[in-house]
């Protein structure tokens, strides 16, 4: 507890206690965060999302098994001289995979580093998470656990703060 | 098994573990409130919704052969496993109380894991050196060498053995509840069970955690000595008792993996819903006389 905050009745200092409660609710909002990250992890898809290049495609032909289609890319658009043939990198939903028809042209991400690597526009995650999306809840659990470190007594719900050795300082003013 | 009777052991089973590791902290007399607290919380959460779902089953039954729905009971069933063992992180006063016995019942069965899952494989080599680090832990607290810091340790060691239990057990038992023939009442039962404790310990784990973290600063040591040295009591089981756990749990699982008589994951869920639950209620219950 720091010097200059003021205990109250129960033996714990103001500063501190905000401190601490300001901590925990900080590592529980970087817990609820990285689940969210975790259930939407793609670092593939948001690749795609960051750097794919959107062209219109033809479907060849679709593959039941995997839920995947095959295309037929418009190579002058992706400034390649043949026709190039291309397949989901990812299963698609069955939705997704029932309302696409063969013959039909649709829209898809392909990879500039890849021209093979095709996703439809349609099916890309809302929101794919990479790993550099884990920053923002890894900066909020460490700043939680500054403000639990500098406030201690949350952890005991404030009870045990008259518990100790018989010299330890309890924040009781004499 | 029906889908009724699966809900209705799960919530029993989930009801009885939280009663079981609630009564192996809550020892003094003033605590027994909160213990039916607890359980009756457990309890209403759990068993409403199956009733619900029940109710719903024979109202809605227009000459259609009966047909249970379980939507609202699984629902109950996940709002009770994400939230309710949250309370262990927040209440210290179930906070688990263990000992070197506590620790030496987690030793051999996670032992007992570590040879059904790894042996024979490069990772059974760490998962040893986990096992050592633990063992020479718990030799040198239990022989003499008692600093305070090594029990700090010891605890840490028990709730990471019981982290790394869960992640290995948790998959297999959520496995068991999807699958269409989840298995016997005692084989359900014991995984529910086995569910709470181990959720439960999560929490605690994380506790572990931060407690530890604030004893950078010297308001946090005053605070976490005095915590550790009630949450690691100093009694013992005599050596009889001891002796009577440790060969019966060696033995079940020397004969289940000679003779291949139960399947280990249900062996496994069964030691950790009630072994070290027994040695817990044996510490309070002693504190108590004390």
């Amino acid at each position: 507890m720091s010097s200059n905050s003021r205990p109250n009745a129960s033996g714990v200092g103001g500063g501190a206690a905000v401190a601490g409660l300001l901590g925990l609710t900080f590592v529980f909002l970087s817990a609820l965060v990285s689940f969210v990250i975790v259930v939407e992890y793609n670092p593939l898809a948001r690749e795609f999302r960051d750097t794919g290049v959107s062209v219109s495609a033809r479907v060849i032909s679709k593959e039941n098994l995997g839920f995947t289609l095959r295309y037929a890319l418009p190579a002058d658009q992706l400034g390649h001289p043949n026709i190039i043939e291309s397949r989901t990198v990812a299963p698609l939903s069955r939705y997704d995979f029932q309302v696409v028809a063969v013959g039909e042209e649709i829209d898809v991400l392909v990879l500039p580093r890849d021209p093979r690597l095709v996703w439809p526009t349609q099916a890309l995650p809302s929101a794919p998470r990479n790993i550099y999306d884990g920053i923002f809840p890894l900066i909020l659990f460490l700043l939680g656990l500054l403000g639990i470190i500098a406030g201690p007594e949350v952890l005991y719900n404030f009870s045990e703060t008259l518990v100790g050795p018989p010299n330890a300082k309890t924040g009781v003013d004499a | 098994m029906s889908d009724a009777g699966l809900l209705f052991t799960v919530a029993c089973g989930f009801t009885a573990a939280t009663y079981y590791l609630a009564l192996g902290a809550l020892h003094e007399r003033s605590d027994r409130s909160l213990l039916f607290k607890i359980t009756g919380i457990a309890a209403l959460i759990l068993f409403v919704p199956f009733l619900f779902d029940l109710a719903y089953a024979f109202l809605s039954n227009d000459g259609e052969p009966f047909r249970f729905r379980t939507e609202v009971g699984i629902g109950a069933v996940f709002v009770f496993i994400y939230v309710f063992p949250f309370y262990g992180f927040v209440s210290t006063r179930i906070f688990p109380i263990i000992n070197e016995q506590t620790v030496l019942t987690v030793l051999l069965l996670l032992g007992y894991t570590f040879y059904e899952i790894y042996f024979g494989s490069f990772a059974f080599v760490g998962a040893a050196f986990f096992l050592c680090v633990g063992a020479a832990l718990l030799v040198s607290v239990a022989f003499g060498y008692r600093p305070v810091a090594l029990r700090i340790a010891l605890y840490g060691w028990y709730l990471s053995a019981l982290l790394g239990l869960s992640v290995l057990q948790l998959p297999a038992i959520a496995d068991l509840f999807v699958s269409a023939n989840p298995g016997g009442v005692f084989t359900v039962l014991f995984a529910a069970m086995a569910t709470v404790f181990l959720v439960f310990h999560i929490w605690f784990a994380l506790k572990y955690f931060f407690i530890v973290a604030t004893c950078v600063r010297r308001r946090g040591r005053e605070l976490a000595v005095p915590f550790f040295e009630r949450k690691f009591s100093a009694l013992r089981i005599p050596s009889g008792a001891l002796a009577v756990i440790a060969i019966a749990q060696v033995a079940a699982y020397g004969l289940n993996a000679y003779y291949d008589l139960i399947a280990p994951g249900v062996l496994i869920q069964a030691t950790v819903a009630v072994v070290p639950g027994l040695v817990d209620i044996w510490i309070t219950r002693s504190t108590q006389k004390v």
